[in-house]
């Protein structure tokens, strides 16, 4: 036992001071964190660069400001109810704090429900001005100043507030011009500007302008002939972006035309939620099925380069060795299967630590660069997008990379930790360390095999295939075991040990009888200690095997030799 | 004393018989010889002394009782085909050996420190095996198998790899070890050191042992009755040709010396034989012709390849 301590720490040791090792594990973070961060720094050098858009339009339609299309308003009906509600405030012994308030809950009512949903800026702002109106009346009314003086200073307070109402939150951001600027490109409306001019300017590269978009005269009637001209290539985003514009435009034109309510069409388009609630003894939970395929995924993939990264590490420890022609010094004072284990148990310490490194490194490198980078993203993600915005995020997948793709504010963070905590996750996590280590030992063992049956890593091919074959099979399946976790191949795959380790972890986060999970398992540990056998009867002959190209028949009689 | 028996030991391979009922007896303080060509089995045998394999028949004793798997800390093995960690500093890996072999650490510095300077390898504890010389690698094997005091030395070819100075220098170190007291089997293809060094000998060839004893009775055993003699002076060459008791192996005629090699037939007596060649010149010496044991070595590996 002492012997196995010191071979596993001479394993360990020799690979963790190698420089490989030492520039793998710094550089897989940065890998790492460079998938996760490249989005974000793409999206922040791009944002770094709005475009400047000329537009020449000849339908002088596109300059003009318009009640924005998705939003339901009638200022009017606002003035109305204020005046309404001013008209039924009860005066002199009828005055009471309960229906001052009765009516400015009303109102605040009114306001929430009259601008949609609730979730734009207006009603917050609006809900404070009738809370200041509220107090004012208050207070005007408990003065004890007569009738007529009283009902002066409340108009007054209402025509403030309706003013402050206009002023502050509709004419704000309920207009919006046609084709309105966004994030990324400035429009600039050049009203009676040579066409030819323009272009001269565009073709020099030297001009102000990163394009001009011409809209003609008769794009209202033939909804064709807008054209746009740039030095360089324009960014797929500022195209789109355009299209689809000009599209909502002429849909909402010609629905007009046909005497269509707009906010009729509005109301009708709609977009649902569907969300699965899993109803079991414990109780409903949500469904997290984007989440568990992400963490089945994620699990099979580490496993499968767990298995190939350190599988192959001990082939060729094995290999060196032998071709070192040391293992003869060593055999003659170990057991052949304490080196061979020793090795297996080493690199696994080895590969471990180098998993650990890369999980705290990556954490604090991303860590690291979003905090370097969230400036920018957090203006994405503050409600301050203008209502037409919001509008083509809803329905439209075309300006979607015009989106950030990294708006993981606090909230969803949050929302997400408390997703995989319902996601059993203390057993997902017992599960994956336990298939990651045996899925390791089962294959590191006939790794070992392999490399005591050649002599060099370019005879490996025809033992490897075998070997292979079962992991890759593993991983490709896992898109139809996640489609099917309690299907037929799912099940059987998550069975059969070769394929478990990946299958299984795909499985797991879907909550699926436990039995399965401990017959895998056992079945499982029970193929280690035969595979480990075998490996071990192959190894102890194969080591000391040189200079021989070795068969699979040869390998079958190694197994009836007497050790 | 005998400090180590394998006792009719045999080894099946899929397709070969390694050893057929081979039996090799050591004493205490010898240096035995394993001899044998290419393939014999030699390797294999010593394989199964240091327990890498195990013989599918036969018994190994250790000081008169069973060999243990424990015992390997009593036995010291060069292997023929040897080697170290290339990428392992020279130190440290020697370290590691050494407790492989049960050594403590503390113990294993201070001996390796002694013979590292004996050897004059010290200047490389600390450098990559990959940069020593073949020569120097081997001195630190062989400063390995011999570390740890053990009891038993088993060394397969230990002289290849060396120049003759450090093959001397080796050669003197295992006198030494056998007369601090080890006992040593020694497996070489080199029959001028087995003649130099061995006290018994084992000769197999095809996993049958062919010659098994005392070298200079397996000397004795071949000689065949050839004697050489020397004369002062020329010879006359035809009147020691015209006794037909013996044969004439080879003459040489010289102007001062001269001398002939002549094969006895077996009823004559040397003494009448002497008195035959007075007339023939004048002797000086009179000598048997032992065979070496390269000649042994060959004549029995032929004789028994011939009749198979």
């Amino acid at each position: 036992m002492n012997k196995i301590f010191l071979i596993i720490k001479r394993e360990y040791l020799t690979r963790v001071r190698k420089k490989s090792f030492l520039i793998m594990t710094f550089i897989g973070p940065i890998l790492m964190a460079g998938l996760l961060i490249i989005p974000m720094w793409l999206e922040k050098i791009s944002k770094e660069e709005p475009k400047t858009i000329a537009v020449i339009d000849e339908t002088k339609f596109f300059n003009s400001s318009v009640l924005n299309p998705n939003v339901n308003i009638k200022t009017d009906t606002i003035s109305i109810v204020f005046k309404g509600s001013m008209d039924v405030l009860p005066y002199g012994n009828n005055f009471s704090e309960d229906s001052v308030k009765n009516i400015m809950s009303y109102l605040r009512k009114f306001i929430n429900e009259f601008t949609g949903d609730g979730q734009f800026i207006i009603p917050e702002k609006a809900i404070k001005i009738i809370d200041r109106l509220e107090k004012s009346v208050l207070s005007a009314g408990k003065s004890g100043l007569p009738e007529d003086s009283l009902r002066k200073v409340v108009a007054s307070d209402y025509d403030l507030a309706l003013n402050q109402i206009k002023i502050d939150c509709i004419n704000e951001k309920f207009f919006t011009r046609v084709l309105p600027d966004n994030e990324y490109i400035t429009f600039i409306f050049l009203a009676d500007a040579n066409i030819e001019e323009l272009k001269k300017e565009v073709r020099s590269g030297e001009g102000t302008f990163d394009g001009i978009l011409l809209i003609p005269k008769e794009f209202y009637d033939d909804k064709s002939g807008v054209q746009m001209f740039a030095h360089k290539e324009l960014p797929t985003g500022v195209t789109s972006y355009i299209k689809y514009t000009l599209e909502k435009e002429l849909e909402r034109v010609t629905l007009v035309s046909q005497n269509i309510d707009i906010n009729m069409v509005n109301a009708a388009k709609c977009n649902i939620a569907i969300p699965v609630v899993l109803l079991n003894e414990e109780g409903e939970e949500g469904s997290q099925a984007g989440l568990k395929q992400v963490l089945g995924w994620l699990a099979g993939f580490l496993i499968y380069i767990f298995i190939f990264m350190y599988g192959v590490q001990v082939m060729r420890g094995v290999i060196e060795e032998k071709t070192s022609r040391i293992v003869e010094i060593i055999v003659s004072s170990v057991r052949p299967f304490q080196l061979m284990m020793g090795k297996i148990v080493g690199i696994a310490f080895v590969g471990l630590t180098q998993f650990f490194m890369w999980v705290v490194l990556t954490f604090i490198l991303i860590n690291g660069l979003q905090n370097y980078l969230s400036e920018p993203a957090k203006i994405t993600t503050a409600p301050q997008k203008t209502q037409i915005e919001q509008g083509l995020t809803q329905s439209g997948t075309e300006t979607q990379q015009q989106q950030p793709q990294a708006e993981v504010s606090n909230a969803d963070l949050l929302s997400v930790i408390d997703a995989v905590s319902n996601i059993l996750f203390g057993q997902v996590i017992f599960a994956f360390v336990f298939y990651f280590l045996f899925g390791y030992l089962l294959y590191a063992a006939l790794f070992a095999a392999v490399g005591s049956a050649v002599d060099a890593e370019t005879d490996t091919q025809q033992f490897m295939l075998p070997i292979t074959i079962p992991i890759i099979l593993a991983l490709i399946s896992v898109p139809v075991i996640i489609q099917n976790p309690e299907g037929e191949v799912a099940i059987w795959l998550s069975m059969i040990p070769f394929t478990s380790p990946i299958a299984m972890m795909a499985r797991i986060p879907y909550g699926i009888p436990w039995i399965q999970v401990y017959a895998s398992m056992v079945i499982l540990v029970a193929t280690f200690i035969f595979v480990t056998w075998f490996s071990a009867k192959i190894y102890r002959t194969g080591i000391l095997m040189y200079g021989k190209k070795i068969t699979y028949k040869e390998l079958w009689k190694w197994l009836k030799y007497k050790g | 004393m005998e400090l180590f028996l394998a006792e009719n030991i045999s080894k099946q391979y899929a397709n070969h018989l390694a050893l057929d009922h081979v039996t090799v007896s050591v004493s205490q303080g010898s240096i035995y010889g394993l001899l044998g060509p290419n393939g014999a089995g030699k390797t294999t045998l010593i394989r199964i002394i240091n327990q890498i394999t195990a013989p599918d028949t036969g018994k190994l004793f250790l000081k008169g009782r069973k060999l243990q798997p424990s015992d390997i800390s009593l036995i010291g093995y060069l292997p023929e085909e040897r080697g170290l960690y290339k990428k392992m500093k020279v130190g440290e890996q020697a370290v590691y050996l050494a407790q492989l072999k049960d050594l403590p650490k503390k113990e294993a510095i201070r001996r390796l420190r002694i013979w590292f300077e004996k050897f004059d390898i010290l200047q490389w504890w600390d450098k990559k095996v990959e940069e020593l010389s073949k020569g120097m690698q081997q001195k630190v094997q062989f400063i390995i198998t011999i570390l740890h005091k053990p009891e038993l030395l088993i060394f397969d070819e230990p002289f290849s790899g060396f120049d003759p100075i450090n093959a001397n220098l080796i050669k003197q170190e295992i006198l030494k070890l056998k007369e601090e007291g080890a006992t040593i089997l020694f497996s070489t293809h080199n029959m001028a050191s087995v003649e130099e060094l061995c006290d018994h000998i084992t000769l197999i060839n095809k996993s049958k042992t062919l010659l098994q004893g005392e070298i200079n009775e397996i000397k004795q055993k071949f000689k065949s009755n050839v004697f050489e003699i020397g004369f002062s002076g020329q010879v006359n060459m035809p009147l020691a040709t015209l006794t037909p008791s013996y044969e004439i192996i080879d003459h040489k005629t010289g102007k001062n010396i001269s001398s002939l090699k002549l094969k006895l037939n077996s009823d004559i007596k040397t003494n009448d034989l002497l008195s035959n060649l007075i007339q023939v010149g004048n002797i000086i010496s009179f000598n048997e012709v032992i065979p070496n044991m390269n000649d042994v070595f060959i004549k029995v590996v032929e004789e028994t390849n011939a009749l198979n």
